[in-house]
Formats: C-alpha cells, structure tokens, sequence
C-alpha cells in the first residue's frame, strides 16, 4: 500500500470532516502562528537593537566609573570616580585611540522663557561628536575654545529643542541650566530611541569644564570617559590596553577587582543581543507550549477516530491489512492533518507577523528558518501525537472491530 | 467424515474456542474436526448461538482456535501472528458479510482494489482488475459510485467482487443473503453457484435458511459448538 494512496484517502477524511478538522488543526495553527511572529519579531528586534548600537558609534569605546557587578544597580556613571589623571594616563600611553573625552552626566532643568522642561545634561569636550559620530541638524558644536574657556553654551538634543522651541529656531537664544544662563550654538539630528526605552534625543551637552567649575563646583569627577579607536579593528586591543592603563593609574593591586568598566559597541551589541535572545527564547517556549497543546487536541480527536472507525479498521483488517498498514495510516492522517495545520498557520503567520509590523513600526524579518523550524514541528507533532491513537487502532482484534455495533 | 485428509484445503482437528467473559468461560467451539477440498460449495448451518460465526472467524483467519489444528492450503495457522493471519486473509481468503462492509469512503472501483493494493498491486492495474471483477458480477456502470448510491443488492455484488481481488483459495460468505430481500437473494446465490461451477471457486457460506443452504453442495449443521450433521445436499 503506497503512502500516496494513503495521504489521498487522509484528506479525504479530513475533507469529509471539514468542521472538525478545522477545530483539530486550530490549535496547531495557533501554534504555528505564534511561532513564525515571535521569530520574525525576534530578528525584527535584533536588526533594530545592533542599528540602534551601531548610532553609538562604530569603534566607540566607553568607560564607566562603576565596576561592572554595580553597573546594574547604580546606572551609568551614577558615582563619578574617573579622574583627569585617568583621562591623561590613557590620552598619553594608550596606542590605539584616536579622540577622547571625560563625560559627566546629571538629571536637571532646562528653562526657556516660562517652559521648562527635565532632561539630561551631559558635558564633554569638543571630540564628543566626532567620537559618537553625531550629525549636526543646526548650528555647530562646541568648540575647543570653548571647553578652554569654560564658555556657557549648550548644544541641544533633537527632541529637547522640539520641546522647548517648537519650530523656532532655538539657535543664539538663552536658556537656563541649574539657573545659569547658556547660549545655544547647535542642534543635534535625531538619533532615536534606545533598544531600552531611553530617549537619545532628550539631552543638552555643555562643555565639561563649564559643568565642573559651575555646576559642579570644582569637583572634577567624571562619570565616563569616552574614546574612539583608530579604526574599528583594533577595538578589541584598545579595551585590553585601556583597562591595563587604568589598573596602573588607579594603582589597583594583582587581587583586587577593576572599579571601573571598559565597554566597545561591540561589548553593548553582544549584551543587548544576548539580552534579546533570552527574551526570544522565553517567548518561544511560549509559542512552543501552544503548539503541543495543538498536538494534544489532535491526540484527542485522533482517538475519537480510531473509536468511531472501529469498523472500517476491522474490514481493513478482513481483506489483508496488516498491524503496520493500519498504523501508518493512522499516522499520515494525523501528519496530514497536523501539516494543514501548519500550512494554515505559516500563511497566517506571515500575515499576522506583517500586521505587527505596521502597527508598532517595527522591523520585521520572516525567516526561512522559522518557517521550517514550524513546518518540521509540526509533522514531529503529528507522529508523536498520532503515535498513541494510531497503535490503539493496529492492535485492534480484527473479530472484536467487525462486530463492534 | 473426510476430516483425517492433510491435503484438504482446509483442515481442521479438535478445534476449540473458549471466550472469557468476566469470570465466566464461554466454550463456543467444543472440538471441531472437519476437511474441505478444492472446488467444494458448502453450508454451515446452525441456530444462532450454535457456535457457526466462531467456526468461520476461525476458518477465515480472523482469529486463532484455543486448542486444536488449522490449516488453509496447507499452511499451518494454529498459532500464527497477526500480521501471518492478516497475510493468509489477503492472500487465501475472500469474505463476504452479511451487512457487506464496504468502505463508505471509497468508490465501488476502490473498494475492490484495496485488498490488491494491501498486497502491494500498483494502483493502476488493481484498478484495470478491479473494473474487471465488478463487470463480471454486472456492475461495470457502477465503478464510480460510492456505497450509499447503491442498492443492497449491488453493495454484495461489490463485496463479492471485493472478495474475489487477489484470487482467493476459498470464499467465506457469512448470511450473505441476510440483508436482502428473496428477489436479490436469489441473484447473489446464482452468483455464488456460477463462481462454484464455472469458475471452480471454493465457497463456505453461512445460513440459518434451509432454503438458501440447499442451493449448496455439502451441508455441516452445527448444535451447541460441534458438527452434528456434514451430509451432500441435492446440488450436487
């Protein structure tokens, strides 16, 4: 008996039974769809966050003043303990840099006029646009001058500007930081938000002199220290040799742990990724349990089958099937049915999977490998939970399936 | 008797048959020896209850015996396994049923190649036999139709030719003339009758009719699982 034979008269039992077939896959097809959109947001997702990473900058590296078992608890630079020297010690011995810049960050005000709004203010030195490759929407940056003469100007974030200044032109007018006054020479471009939620947009950017002697009060303790590589293939040597220089300068003995954290982008690109691929694995496992239960409802049904086929098994049985003939039979139907299933859920899947992407403006990648992944899932579905039903029905005793009422 | 000849093409010695049902023993068949020969059109006839439908799910190899010897064409199936039983069923045996037991999913056409097609008969040519089997019993025009589109008597004729696919050693007829009305009984026993004489066919056919066993060669009565009576009717 060919299995052909056997899959055409499957569908034509499914096709006799259209409702409940229909009933039996949905689980399958639910299922199958919620694994092609989890996968497809799931490559989405890691597209935009190694977008997102790459905005920082391709060789940018970055080094926080909290060790790295803090970083969690305390957020960036929460405990500014960078020093000048440290800036100096890698500015002088480190081989592989190009630029680089102390940075401080704090939470504050902004006042224009009667709006005033809270944001973050950050404070750097002239390298800090080219080391994190900002564009200019208007105006320019500060300048090296101006960090030498701790000059009150500030460069404004794209959605700050948007807030404080609508469609004016927020170039040349005085805003008050922490209730000094600042002139604003530039606007940054849009740089969008962080995979985490942040908003990169939110920002003003002062010269880190100015926030030392003004708004810190003379303390010179940087939070950050942030260095572009000469290119972005010695990245990884420039990390090694940094965190070697601040060990000396930080005069940190053989035992005792780094009190500081040297990232790359690709150091963040790696995290967020893992990050995101713990995220997709959860919500797999999710999609995966909607599945089996598809299966288990298939199991169900499948044994109504065998109980209410009990008759044509035992004819089948009377002109020469054997136990294998019935169990494979029994088998494809539950493959066949289960692969519908599947075929339903991959085109739903796809649809679905699109819709998100239009509702929430997200990238969405269909890969081939989930559908294949989903596909190869549901035939596994099919014979493991076709396997029971199908065996009940070959060792049926041919006497007991021909006089069954 | 002829019970002792091991040549017989079917052959069986002592047989029993005990079912248990909860904690009581049904003895069914109580010691069944009986010889069949090639060519043979025979009656098994008995009072519901007489043990006639065991006796022929036995010789029909649709179950073992509990105790005793049986043989079909020579091959010893006593013990066999259930894939030799189910083997010896599509090979040696054709059944016909009183209710017909077609496959309502499948076309008339079909029904008659599935027994080819369990034996491993590409599709095509158990189709080109099948057509074949269903034209002889008169039913060439009805190759396409399904089982509920036709008669009673039509549904047997099918099974008949059903029975006939892989050119069975012996027919087993169980009340084939149970569901029909006297007109088409009539029609299905000339049929049996045309196998025996023109076709050489070996047929066991079970009844409880007098009339319907005397269109037969050989008569076994079976009372309370054993043969009190195995004599020749008027046929033959």
């Amino acid at each position: 008996m060919n299995s052909s034979l056997i899959i055409k008269s499957a569908l034509r039992s499914l096709n006799n039974h259209k409702i409940r077939a229909i009933l039996t896959t949905l689980g399958v097809i639910i299922g199958v769809v919620s694994i092609i959109c989890v996968m497809s947001i799931g490559e989405g997702a890691k597209y935009k966050i190694n977008k997102e990473i790459e905005k920082l900058g391709t060789n940018f590296i970055i080094v926080l003043s909290s060790p790295q078992r803090k970083l969690n608890t305390r957020g960036l630079g929460a405990l500014a303990t960078l020093t000048k020297a440290d800036v100096s010690a890698i500015k002088r011995e480190c081989s592989f840099i190009d630029k680089i810049s102390p940075g401080i960050q704090i939470n504050g005000k902004v006042i224009y006029e009667r709006s005033n709004w809270r944001t973050v203010i950050g404070a750097s030195n002239e390298h800090y646009q080219d080391i994190r490759e900002f564009k200019m929407l208007d105006g320019k940056f500060f300048s090296a001058e101006d960090v030498r003469a701790s000059s009150k100007v500030a460069v404004l974030g794209y959605v700050l500007a948007k807030e404080l200044f609508g469609t004016e032109s927020p170039l040349g007018k005085k805003i008050r930081i922490r209730n000094r006054p600042f002139v604003i020479i530039g606007v940054l471009d849009e740089l969008g938000k962080r995979p985490d939620g942040t908003d990169q947009d939110d920002v003003v950017m002062i010269p880190i002199t100015t926030m030392v002697k003004r708004i810190r009060k003379g303390v010179e303790h940087y939070g950050a220290i942030l260095i572009s590589a000469k290119n972005p293939s010695v990245i990884q040597e420039a990390s090694a040799e940094i965190r070697s220089i601040l060990r000396q300068s930080r005069k940190l003995s053989d035992n005792q742990e780094d009190d500081f954290t040297v990232f790359s982008q690709k150091d963040i690109a790696n995290a967020s990724n893992a990050a995101a691929a713990v995220l997709n694995l959860l919500l797999f496992i999710v999609a995966s349990i909607s599945l089996i239960v598809g299966g288990i409802g298939i199991m169900n049904i499948m044994l109504v089958t065998v109980t209410e086929r009990t008759r044509e098994i035992g004819i089948r049985m009377a002109i020469g099937a054997t136990t294998s003939n019935i169990l494979s039979q029994f088998l494809l139907e539950s493959v066949t049915l289960c692969l519908t299933g599947g075929l339903v859920g991959v085109l739903l899947g796809i649809t679905g999977a699109k819709l998100i992407s239009i509702f929430l403006g997200w990238p969405i990648f269909i890969s081939i490998k989930s559908i294949v992944v989903s596909m190869l899932s549901t035939v596994l579905i099919g014979v493991f939970f076709g396997y029971y039903p199908a065996y009940q029905a070959s060792q049926l005793k041919p006497v007991e399936a021909l006089i069954e009422k | 008797m002829e019970a002792e000849n091991k040549t017989s093409l079917i052959y069986a010695r002592d047989v029993t048959k005990t079912f248990i049902m909860g904690d009581n023993e049904l003895q069914a068949l109580k010691g069944v020896s009986l010889s069949i020969d090639a060519g043979e059109f025979v009656a098994l006839t008995g009072f519901s209850g007489s043990g006639k439908s065991t006796l022929i799910h036995l010789l029909g190899c649709l179950d073992i015996p509990t105790t005793g010897h049986y043989a079909i064409d020579g091959i010893d199936v006593s013990s066999a396994s259930r894939d030799e039983l189910a083997r010896v069923r599509n090979q040696k045996i054709g059944f016909v049923f009183q209710k017909f037991h077609l496959l309502p999913d499948l076309d008339a056409c079909n029904n008659v190649a599935l027994p080819m097609l369990y034996a491993g008969v590409s599709e095509d040519k158990a189709r080109i036999h099948a057509t074949k089997l269903l034209s002889d019993v008169g039913l060439e025009n009805r190759t396409d139709h399904f089982p509920y589109q036709l008669s009673g008597g039509e549904q047997q004729r099918v099974a008949i030719a059903r029975s006939l696919a892989n050119n069975p050693s012996i027919i087993l007829a169980d009340e084939p003339t149970g569901n029909l009305d006297m007109a088409t009984g009539d029609v299905i026993m000339n049929i049996f009758a045309d196998l025996n004489k023109n076709k050489g066919c070996t047929i066991i056919l079970v009844t409880h009719e007098p009339s319907i066993a005397a269109k037969t060669k050989r008569i076994i009565e079976l009372i309370d699982g054993k043969i009190v009576k195995d004599f020749k009717a008027g046929n033959s």
